[in-house]
């Protein structure tokens, strides 16, 4: 079996052999061995194979056994709906919930059903799906589908970590004004030079001041609260909610 | 008091380019419009188009009480802005919607609209204005000064359509005002 781990299976026929593998899986994963080469090349030779191994009735539901699986997700996908694989492999092994989610938010970021991984697996809902859509440039798809979800406080905290107003924006179109509004703070907070205005009409609408001076309230720094004072000519209520107490 | 507004697009940025603006010349009388201008261009650049706008409009202080008087200052301020300011189009693109309303009445007028509505908060939206009348044409600053319509009661809200945005039907027509108001950027 050592053969297998490190990903010879010349000579196996997974589908006839799938107890013995199954064997080799669960006890690898209980030592703690490095199970990815049998995944990929279990992968390779038999997907489905690879899929009823990881996802069928008699998987390893060991979070090792779990994150090890997910090199061979091309073949997975092949073989199972995205929809149904990602959720069963995290129920599994719910200790390996959050690499499930780390691949999903890359490979399926605009996926609605993404949110429910996100609300099992990430301590702030939304901000692993989005931080990891945007590296894949993927953050307009995945700020929909948070704003769908009504992610808010993970919309904002990614939105501060990233410095960019595309959850604000998805938030409002949305209809969800006040997450928008702290998730637009969040974002001019962390990058003043954001085109906060221009591109805040442009999703709200241009009577922007209401709008404008929550977001105003929500602002924690000085330099962003200064910025926003100069630029907001003609809207009398963000410069009051800017205005020294 | 009938206010105008105007339909956003569609697209991830409905608004991008959209004004409204007031003047109050008196407790009794009022300006209000409604408009877009450079909704080809990036949002900065339909930003910077809108401030130009508004600029125009309010510069020059305190407005005509009289309606008819109001609009024609209103037509004026508006010719006075610097083309370059307005975008790529250099106002080629704008659609506007103006109300002037004193103790006699309302005056309406406008450039660049596609259909105009009656939106009350009970009834269906209604057409304003239908056929070849004058107050729907071509978007972009008008070469002459435009006409009004002068009516003694305006409804509630009068919702103006740009032509471009007319192309898979008119997205007003039969519809209720909590359903259009947000189209038009405004939310109660």
């Amino acid at each position: 079996m050592r053969a297998w781990l490190d990903g010879d299976l010349s000579g196996v026929d997974p589908r006839a052999e799938l107890d013995l593998l199954r064997e080799a899986v669960a006890s690898g994963a209980d030592r703690g061995d490095d199970l990815r080469e049998l995944w990929r090349a279990l992968a390779r030779i038999d997907p489905v194979a690879c899929a009823e191994l990881a996802t069928g009735p008699r998987a390893v539901p060991h979070p090792i056994a779990v994150e090890a699986c997910l090199v061979a997700v091309d073949a997975l996908e092949s073989v199972v709906a995205p929809s149904g694989l990602y959720p069963r492999l995290a129920t599994l092994a719910p200790a390996a919930g959050p690499a499930v989610l780390e691949v999903v938010a890359r490979r399926h970021p605009g996926a609605d059903w993404v949110a429910r991984l996100s609300r099992r697996f990430d301590p702030v809902p939304g901000r692993v799906h989005l931080i990891l859509a945007a590296e894949v440039g993927a953050l307009e798809l995945a700020c929909a589908s948070c704003a769908r979800a009504a992610l808010v406080d993970g919309m904002a905290a990614a939105a501060g970590e990233l410095g960019t107003l595309e959850p604000a924006a998805a938030l409002i179109r949305q209809g969800r004004m006040e997450g928008a509004q702290l998730a637009a703070a969040r974002a001019f907070d962390q990058r003043p030079d954001l085109p906060l205005l221009p591109t805040l009409a442009a999703v709200y609408g241009p009577e922007l001041d209401p709008f404008l001076a929550g977001v105003a309230r929500q602002l924690r720094r000085d330099e962003p609260r200064a910025i926003l004072l100069r630029q907001a000519t003609g809207l009398p209520l963000t410069r009051e909610a800017l205005a020294p107490e | 008091m009938g206010r105008p507004l105007l339909v956003g697009r569609g697209g991830p940025w409905p608004f991008a380019g959209y004004f409204v603006g007031r003047l109050d010349p008196t407790p009794r009388s009022r300006v209000c419009w409604a408009g877009r201008v450079a909704v080809g261009d990036d949002l900065e650049l339909a930003w910077r188009a809108t401030r130009a706008v508004r600029g125009a409009l309010l510069r020059g202080g305190p407005i005509a009480e009289d309606r008819r008087r109001a609009l024609s200052v209103f037509w004026t301020r508006l010719d006075g802005v610097h083309r370059s300011s307005l975008g790529s189009a250099e106002g080629g693109d704008i659609s506007l919607l103006v109300v002037a309303e004193d103790a006699e009445g309302a005056a309406v007028s406008g450039v660049g609209l596609g259909a105009v509505h009656a939106v009350g908060p009970d009834a269906p939206a209604s057409p304003w204005v239908s056929g070849n009348h004058p107050l729907l044409g071509h978007p972009g600053l008008p070469q002459r000064r435009p006409g009004a319509i002068t009516v003694d009661r305006l409804p509630p809200w009068l919702v103006a359509v740009a032509p471009s945005e007319l192309g898979a039907g008119d997205p007003v027509v039969g519809g209720r005002a909590d359903g259009i108001l947000p189209r038009c950027g405004v939310y109660r």
